[in-house]
């Protein structure tokens, strides 16, 4: 960008714009039967997660906003904010562009095997939206207190 | 002087674009398909965790949409407890229900008394009257703690 005043042009000048462009995984913990956003005793077969993400730039430098909001669509459903959640007190990010999906998962009075939920994420950035990542997810419960989560790449937990 | 009033305009904006966000939660297509899914995974021993926090951000405003739903199929009563597990999973954390007036449960009540009043079951109506009562000192509750 350059400015022209009086006749006279400026030296031009390169702005960067980040653009909310993919969402890194910064942590995965499993949330404990009876905690918040935690499977229940009476439903206690499969895995409830806390995904922490932060949102990246298209260099993959992260984006230190909290004006972002999160929002899914699971299995082409239509869409919905992450947050508030078990871990989120808002429907936005932290300051430095993080934000805790929690709970994630299937919970179950007996076993299950190979659930799959798709859930796509944008990021609302006033009312602009920026696809941001795909999770294919697979979710099983083998046993009372046992499951398993994968989306078969960087979200992989069991208890 | 004028790069404030300019910044202030801006972060002004930003601040009523943020509290005009369009809530899912208002649209009633989106509490339909919420209720549905949620329906389908609770009837089939299931509860994932987009329908657990959806519906405990409805609160009192799944219970149309339940009602809707149940009236438009023969009830077992098999069928009358899945209701009853969403109408609990729309209470579950008053504290993420959207909307203040849906901590009232107004409609959830009435959905409540609807299913007694179509089921002849006493051990389903023993657990209509649990979670109607729970609901009900719920909201006492709430309402106590408000005039505190």
């Amino acid at each position: 960008m350059s400015v022209t005043s009086g006749g006279q042009t400026s030296n031009s000048k390169t702005f960067f714009v980040q653009v909310p462009t993919s969402l890194g995984v910064l942590s995965v913990s499993t949330i404990a039967t009876g905690a918040n956003g935690g499977c229940t005793t009476a439903q206690n077969y499969g895995i409830h997660i806390d995904a922490r993400y932060r949102v990246k730039d298209q260099n993959g430098s992260a984006i230190q906003s909290a004006a972002m909001a999160p929002q899914e669509s699971v299995n082409n459903s239509a869409w919905g904010d992450i947050g508030p959640n078990a871990v989120m007190t808002t429907a936005f990010t932290n300051s430095d562009g993080t934000h805790d999906d929690a709970p994630v998962g299937v919970c179950s009075a007996s076993s299950f095997s190979n659930v799959i939920e798709t859930q796509a994420v944008r990021m609302d950035v006033n009312g602009g939206y920026y696809n941001v990542r795909t999770n294919s997810f697979t979710i099983s419960g083998s046993s009372s207190g046992h499951g398993s989560i994968s989306n078969g790449s960087d979200i992989v937990q069991t208890r | 002087m004028k790069t404030i009033a300019v910044a202030s305009v801006i972060a002004l904006c930003s601040v009523i674009a943020v509290s005009q966000r369009k809530l899912a939660e208002d649209d009633p297509q989106w509490r339909q398909q919420t209720v549905v899914r949620a329906f389908h995974e609770v009837s089939d021993g299931l509860s994932t965790s987009w329908s657990e926090k959806y519906l405990a951000r409805l609160g009192d405003s799944a219970a149309p949409e339940i009602m809707s739903y149940v009236r438009s199929r023969p009830l077992s009563n098999h069928d009358t407890l899945t209701p009853l597990s969403l109408v609990r999973m729309s209470f579950a954390n008053p504290n993420l229900i959207r909307h203040a007036s849906n901590r009232t449960p107004t409609n959830s009540l009435a959905l409540l008394d609807y299913l007694d009043k179509h089921t002849e079951d006493s051990n389903t109506k023993s657990k209509i009257k649990s979670v109607s009562d729970g609901l009900r000192s719920q909201f006492s509750a709430t309402r106590s703690n408000g005039k505190n």
